[in-house]
C-alpha cells in the first residue's frame, strides 16, 4: 500500500534470490569502478581523451601487459629513458666558440621481442643559432649506428626514429655497411635491435640481440649558455592493464571512465522514461473515458514509430552530445510498453476496497493517484528501469558504431565502435574489442539478473514447481 | 474479422503517415530537404539547358540568368516557395507515393542514382537474411522453450534460462563483432563479412552456395542472440497454458499427450506469443541496421550506414520512409495472423 | 458397478507431503448417484482426480484398488487407461465451467472430439451427434459453431455436460457443477441432471459442499473430512439420523427457511493435510470426543445396513 512497503517487497525479492544477489553484486562492482574512476582519474577525461599529444608516450595498439601470460615470450614494455637518466657532459671550447654537450644513457634490453617504435626527444636551449645534433646507438655487439645528424628546428624536437624518412635512410646506410640486403622496407626498431645476420631486416625471422645498448646524443651548439637534454623512448609491445588503441590512448582509463558514464546515461534515460510512461498509464486508467482513449491511441502510435531511424536522422541534422541524446530518447519514449502495463495494473488496483475507502473520505483524485496508485506500480517501474538501462547503453553503443553519437565522451560503446572501425577484428587487436565488450556484457547481465529476480514479484505466476 | 482488419488498416495508415511526416519535419528542420530539392532542380535545369543547341556559345552571365529564371519558375511550379508547413505536406505526399528522388552520391549496381532502384536492389538481401533468421530463431526458440516447459526446474531448464537472461539484454550486432573476431579472424572458419566473395563465382549453384557461406555467421549470430529469450517466453507461456483447467479436461477426455500439447497448450498460447513476436520484430528491424553494418551485408541496413557516413541525405530520408512502410506492413501481417489465431478478437471486433 | 478400495493420493509440496485422499473406499452401483460432501480442501476433488488418474506432476503416492465391473483399473498402464477408460467408461465435469473449454476451438468440435479420437467417427457425423446431444441438454444446434466466450455460464455448463456424455460413459463424475452459477441456472442444471438420471441409467458421483443439492439428486451420500470418508450411507438415513459428529454439525449448520433455529457452526478450522494426526482427525473440533480417540485412526463401522461411520463412539456396536 505505501511506498516503503513496496520497496521492502522488492528488496526482499532481490536479496533472497540467487539471481538478484548476483546482479546486485556485479552492479556494486561496477559502481565501485565508477567511484574508482572519479578518484583515480581526476583530470578532465573528456578533454584529454581527445587530445592526441597527451598520449604521445604510449605505444600504438598494443596489448595489455598481462597478455604475455598466454604467450611464452617476454614482451617489452615501454621504456622511457628520461632526461635525468642521461649522463650529461658539457664543455665549451673557446677557440672554436663551440659548446659541446654529450648525453649518454645505458639501456638494458633483455626482452624476447622488438620495440614497436623508437623515438627521441631533444630539448634544447639556445640563444640564436640552432645546434647540430647527432644521435648514435651502440649495440651490445659493438656496432654503432648513426641515426640522426641534423640541425634542430625548434627547442623541443620530437624525432620519430621509426618512421622519419631521413632517419630510415641513415639506418639503411648502416645496414648497407653490414652487407645486408636493403631492398625491402627497413624497420629501424627491428634492425637496430636484431642480431647481425642476413635476417636482420626480416620481420619474421629476425632475432633479438639482447644486452646493453648505449644511446649517445652529441650536441654542438654556438653559444656557451646553450645546452640540451634528451629523452629516449622505446615503445613496447605491451602497455598497462588494458593496452592501448590506435591513438595510443591507455584503454584502462577509457574502460574505467566508461562505467560511470554508462550508469549515469542508462539510469537517467531509463528512470525518466519509466516513470513518465507508468504515470501516463495510470492516468489513462484512472481518469478513463476520453483521456484513456487518447492516451491508448498515442501509445500505440508511439510504439510503431521507427525509433532508431528517427534518432539517426536527428543525430545527423543536429549535433548530438550524450546528454542531448538522453533528451531525445525521453522524447521518443514518452509512451510505450510500460504505459500499457501500468494501465492494466491500475485497472486491477482501482477496484480494490481501500481505493473506494479513500474516495469516500473525500480524497481528491489526484491525491489517490499519487499516494495510493503510483506506489503500487513501483515493482513494474523498477522492473522496466532495470531492463531499459542496458538497452539504452547498447543504443548509445549502436549509434557510435554507426558513427553518430557523442564523439568526445569515452564510453564503452564508443571504444568498441572505435575498435571495429579501427579494424580490430581484422587485425586481431583482441583487447580493444574484448575488454570493453566484457564490461558491457557483465553490466548488462547484472541488470538482467536483477530483472529476472524482480520478474517473480511482477509476474507471480511464473514459478516452477 | 473484416471490420477488425479494416479498422487496423485505417489506423496503421494513419500511423504511417504520421511517422513519415515526423521524419520529414526532423529532416527539414535543418533545411535538409529544401537544400536537396533545390540542388536537384538546379541540376536538372542545368543539364537540360546544356543539351540545347547554342548553349555553349552563350556568355557566362546569360547562362546564369537563364538558369536562375528557370529555377525560380520551377520552384514556384512545385510550390517550394511556399511557407514551411505547406512544403512539408508536399514532401509528405512525395514520400508516401514513394517518389524518393535521386541520391547525392550512392549509385545502384546498374549505375542509376534513382533511390527507388537503389533501395529495391538491397531490399531482397535484407529480407533474405532477416526472414531466414527470424524463422530460424522462432523455430529453435519454440522447440527449446517447449522442452524447457516439459521439465521445469531441471538442469536443462535452468541452464537455458540463465543463457536466456544473459543474452536477452545484448543486441545481435554486439555478438556479431565478437563472433567475427572469434570465428573469422581467430579460427578462420567463415568470411569476415559481405554477401559474396570477391570475385563471386559465376555459375548460379556455386553463387548460391557462396551466399549461404557468407550468411552462416550472421545467421548464427542472429539466432544465438535471440533464441534464448524467445525460448524463455515460450516456456513461460506454455507453462501457464498447461496449468489451465481445459488442459486437465483434455487429459480427462483421454486425448494423447501430443495432441494435448498441440491443440490445448500451444494453440491457445499462440496469440500472446504472436504479440511478443511483433514487439520483438519491431526491435529487430531496427537492430538489423547495425547488424548488417557489422557484417557488411549489403542490404538496407548497410545502405543506411553508407548513406550516413557520406551524408547522402536523400538516401537517408528515403530509407527512413521505406523503414516506416516495412514496419507498418509487418505489423499488419501480424495483426492478420493474430486475428486468425484468436477467435475472441475476431468476434469482438466483428 | 464401481468399487473403490483404500484409495490413497498424496502430493509432494514445499511444506511437506499432503495426504489429500487417505484410504477412501465406497461402492457405486449401476444407476446409483452418490453425493460426496465436505468442506473445501477435504479431498473430494482429489478423489475425482484419483478416479480418473489425472495425477499432477508432484504426486507422491497413488495406490488402492478401483474395480470397474470386476476389472482393477489400477492394473492398466497409462496408455490402456487413456484409450479404454477415460471418457468412455468414466467422464468428469469439473468445477469452474468458465475455464474448462479451450478458448480457441469451437464448442461443437470440442464436444465431438472424443468421438473423433476414440471412436473414429467422421467429423460430420460426430457433429451431428453433438447436435442431438445439444438438443437433449437444451441448447440450440447452431451453438456447435460458437466459441466458448460467446456463451453464458449456464450454456457453457451444458456444453460441458454434453461433452461428458458424448461417449455414453458408465460413470459420470460431477465436481461442483453448479457452484459458479447463479441460483436459477443452478436449478436448470439440476433438473437436467435429474432428467439424465431417469433417461440414461448412468451412475453419478456428485461432489459438492452444498447438502441441499445432494438431497435433491442422490440416493447415497458420503461425507468427507480431512481426506477420509467419515460417514457413508443412504441419503435419508444419513440426513435424518446422522451418526458422525461432523455430519451432525454439518446438517445443523444448514439454515432452514421457516424455522427460527439459529444455524450451528463448527468451531475451529479444517486440519492441515500435511501432517495429519494419528488418531481421529475430527477430534480437535469434536464436542463428543474422548481422549483416547486421538490415538488411533477410527475404523469404518456399519451402524445399520448400508450406513457406515468412521467414529470411535460406535466401537461397541456389533
Amino acid at each position: 500500500m505505501s511506498l516503503s512497503r513496496e520497496i521492502q517487497d522488492l528488496s526482499q525479492a532481490l536479496l533472497t534470490s540467487r539471481s538478484g544477489k548476483t546482479g546486485l553484486i556485479i552492479l556494486a562492482i561496477v559502481l565501485g569502478i565508477s567511484l574508482f574512476a572519479a578518484i583515480y582519474v581526476p583530470f578532465d577525461v573528456v578533454a584529454k581523451w581527445n587530445e592526441p599529444t597527451f598520449w604521445q608516450k604510449n605505444p600504438r595498439t598494443v596489448a595489455p601487459e598481462w597478455g604475455t601470460f598466454f604467450i611464452n615470450k617476454n614482451l617489452p614494455p615501454t621504456l622511457d629513458v628520461a632526461p635525468d637518466d642521461f649522463n650529461k657532459n658539457e664543455y665549451f671550447v673557446t677557440a672554436s666558440s663551440l659548446k659541446y654537450v654529450t648525453l649518454e644513457a645505458l639501456i638494458t634490453y633483455n626482452y624476447d621481442d622488438f620495440p614497436s617504435e623508437l623515438a627521441a626527444i631533444v630539448y634544447a636551449t639556445y640563444a640564436e643559432q640552432r645546434p647540430l645534433v647527432t644521435i648514435t646507438l651502440e649495440r651490445p655487439d659493438g656496432l654503432k649506428a648513426v641515426l640522426y645528424r641534423d640541425i634542430l628546428r625548434s627547442p623541443v624536437n620530437y624525432l620519430y626514429l621509426s618512421s622519419d624518412r631521413d632517419i630510415r635512410d641513415n639506418v639503411k646506410s648502416f645496414l648497407l655497411t653490414l652487407g645486408v640486403d636493403t631492398t625491402r622496407t627497413i624497420y629501424p626498431e627491428l634492425s637496430l635491435f636484431a642480431v647481425k645476420n642476413d635476417d636482420m631486416v626480416d620481420t619474421r625471422k629476425a632475432s633479438v640481440l639482447k644486452g646493453f645498448y648505449r644511446i649517445r646524443i652529441d650536441v654542438i651548439a654556438a653559444a656557451e649558455a646553450d645546452t640540451a637534454d634528451a629523452e629516449f623512448l622505446l615503445y613496447g609491445q605491451v602497455y598497462g592493464l588494458a593496452g592501448t588503441d590506435s591513438n595510443r590512448r591507455d584503454l584502462f582509463i577509457g574502460l574505467v571512465w566508461g562505467a560511470p558514464v554508462a550508469l549515469a546515461f542508462g539510469l537517467s534515460a531509463a528512470i525518466v522514461t519509466s516513470i513518465i510512461q507508468s504515470l501516463l498509464g495510470a492516468i489513462s486508467a484512472w481518469y478513463g473515458g476520453l483521456v484513456d482513449e487518447v492516451i491508448q491511441r498515442v501509445t500505440e502510435t508511439y510504439m510503431i514509430l521507427p525509433f532508431l531511424p528517427f534518432i539517426i536522422m536527428i543525430s545527423i541534422v543536429f549535433r548530438v552530445d550524450i546528454w542531448f541524446l538522453v533528451v531525445i530518447i525521453v522524447a521518443l519514449s514518452l509512451f510505450g510498453g510500460v504505459t500499457k502495463t501500468a494501465r492494466s495494473v491500475t485497472f486491477q488496483i482501482m477496484n480494490e476496497q481501500y481505493i473506494e475507502a479513500a474516495e469516500s473520505y473525500g480524497a481528491s483524485r489526484r491525491r489517490i493517484l499519487f499516494l495510493y496508485i503510483m506506489p503500487r506500480l513501483l515493482p513494474y517501474i523498477v522492473a522496466n528501469i532495470v531492463l531499459a538501462v542496458p538497452a539504452y547503453v547498447f543504443l548509445e553503443a549502436a549509434l557510435s558504431v554507426l558513427g553518430l553519437g557523442d564523439p568526445m565522451v569515452p564510453t564503452w560503446g564508443k571504444m568498441i565502435s572505435d575498435a571495429y572501425v579501427g579494424g580490430a577484428a581484422v587485425h586481431g587487436f583482441w583487447w580493444w574489442i574484448l575488454l570493453p565488450a566484457v564490461l558491457i556484457m557483465v553490466t548488462a547481465s547484472a541488470f538482467a539478473f536483477i530483472g529476472y529476480a524482480l520478474d517473480k514479484v511482477v509476474n507471480p505466476r511464473l514459478r516452477e514447481r | 474479422m473484416k471490420k477488425y482488419l479494416a479498422k487496423r488498416v485505417v489506423y496503421l495508415s494513419l500511423t504511417l503517415v504520421l511517422s513519415i511526416y515526423i521524419a520529414i519535419i526532423i529532416a527539414n528542420a535543418g533545411g535538409m530537404i529544401d537544400d536537396i530539392l533545390s540542388a536537384q532542380i538546379k541540376y536538372d535545369i542545368t543539364t537540360n539547358l546544356a543539351r540545347s543547341p547554342g548553349w555553349a556559345q552563350l556568355p557566362e552571365e546569360e547562362k546564369l540568368r537563364l538558369i536562375e529564371e528557370r529555377f525560380t519558375s520551377a520552384i514556384h511550379a512545385k510550390g517550394l516557395d511556399k511557407p514551411f508547413l505547406e512544403r512539408t505536406f508536399i514532401y509528405l505526399w512525395d514520400a508516401l507515393t514513394l517518389n524518393l528522388g535521386r541520391s547525392l552520391f550512392i549509385t545502384s549496381a546498374s549505375g542509376t542514382k534513382q533511390i527507388s532502384v537503389i533501395i529495391l536492389e538491397r531490399l531482397p538481401r535484407t529480407v533474405l537474411l532477416f526472414t531466414t533468421g527470424t524463422i530460424a530463431y522462432s523455430i529453435v526458440g519454440l522447440v527449446i522453450g517447449l522442452r524447457m516447459a516439459r521439465s521445469p526446474g531441471s538442469l536443462f531448464d535452468r541452464v537455458t534460462t540463465f543463457f536466456a537472461i544473459v543474452t536477452q539484454t545484448i543486441p545481435p550486432w554486439f555478438f556479431g563483432i565478437i563472433f567475427i573476431l572469434l570465428f573469422a579472424y581467430q579460427l578462420r572458419l567463415v568470411p569476415f563479412g559481405g554477401m559474396v566473395s570477391v570475385p563471386p563465382p559465376s555459375d548460379p549453384f556455386n553463387y548460391a552456395l557462396d551466399i549461404l557461406f557468407h550468411m552462416a555467421l550472421p545467421l548464427f549470430t542472429w539466432i544465438f542472440s535471440i533464441f534464448g529469450s524467445w525460448a524463455y517466453i515460450t516456456r513461460n507461456l506454455t507453462m501457464q497454458s498447461s496449468e489451465e483447467d481445459f488442459v486437465t479436461v483434455a487429459r480427462a477426455k483421454g486425448l494423447s499427450e501430443n495432441l494435448i500439447m498441440r491443440r490445448y497448450v500451444l494453440r491457445p498460447s499462440l496469440p500472446p506469443i504472436v504479440t511478443s513476436v511483433s514487439l520483438s520484430l519491431i526491435a529487430s528491424w531496427q537492430g538489423a541496421i547495425i547488424t548488417e553494418t557489422v557484417f557488411g551485408w549489403p542490404g538496407l541496413g548497410r545502405l543506411y550506414y553508407q548513406a550516413i557516413s557520406i551524408l547522402d541525405a536523400p538516401v537517408i530520408i528515403g530509407l527512413t520512409v521505406v523503414y516506416a512502410y516495412l514496419l507498418v506492413i509487418t505489423i499488419f501481417i501480424l495483426d492478420l495472423v493474430y486475428g486468425f489465431l484468436d477467435p475472441r478478437i475476431r468476434v469482438e471486433m466483428g | 458397478m464401481l468399487e473403490l478400495s483404500s484409495i490413497k493420493l498424496y502430493y509432494r509440496t514445499q511444506r511437506g507431503i499432503v495426504q489429500a485422499v487417505d484410504d477412501v473406499s465406497f461402492t457405486l452401483q449401476d444407476g446409483e448417484t452418490l453425493g460426496l460432501v465436505g468442506e473445501s480442501g477435504c479431498g473430494k476433488s482429489s478423489t475425482a482426480l484419483a478416479m480418473m488418474r489425472l495425477l499432477p506432476r508432484n504426486v507422491e503416492r497413488y495406490e488402492g484398488k478401483i474395480l470397474l465391473n470386476g476389472t482393477n483399473l489400477m492394473d492398466l498402464d497409462e496408455e490402456a487407461f487413456r484409450r479404454q477408460i477415460r471418457w468412455q467408461r468414466m467422464a468428469v465435469v469439473f468445477q469452474g465451467a468458465m475455464n474448462s473449454l479451450n478458448p480457441v476451438l469451437k464448442v461443437g468440435f470440442q464436444v465431438a472430439e472424443p468421438l473423433i479420437i476414440h471412436k473414429n467417427v467422421e467429423k460430420k457425423d460426430a457433429l451431428q451427434q453433438v447436435k442431438d446431444l445439444f438438443y437433449l441438454v437444451g441448447l440450440p444446434p447452431e451453438f456447435t459453431e460458437r466459441y466458448p466466450h460467446e456463451l453464458s455460464g449456464g450454456m457453457k455448463q451444458r456444453v460441458i455436460l454434453s461433452m461428458a456424455l458424448i461417449l455414453n460413459p458408465d460413470i459420470l463424475i460431477l465436481d461442483e457443477p453448479t457452484s459458479a452459477l447463479d441460483v436459477s441456472i443452478q436449478a436448470q442444471i439440476m433438473n437436467l441432471l435429474k432428467r439424465l438420471k431417469k433417461e440414461r441409467d448412468i451412475s453419478m458421483l456428485f461432489i459438492t459442499h452444498d447438502i441441499a443439492l445432494v438431497s435433491d439428486l442422490c440416493e447415497t451420500i458420503g461425507v468427507m473430512y480431512a481426506g477420509q470418508i467419515v460417514e457413508l450411507g443412504p441419503i435419508e438415513n444419513v440426513l435424518l439420523n446422522p451418526q458422525h459428529p461432523y455430519t451432525q454439525k454439518l446438517i445443523a449448520s444448514v439454515p432452514l427457511l421457516r424455522e427460527e433455529r439459529i444455524p450451528d457452526f463448527i468451531p475451529g478450522a479444517p486440519p492441515d493435510l500435511v501432517n495429519p494426526i494419528r488418531g481421529c482427525r475430527f477430534f480437535p473440533r469434536c464436542s463428543q470426543g474422548q481422549r483416547e480417540f486421538e490415538e488411533r485412526d477410527p475404523p469404518f463401522l456399519e451402524v445399520e445396513t448400508g450406513h457406515f461411520v468412521k467414529c470411535w463412539r460406535y466401537r461397541d456396536q456389533p
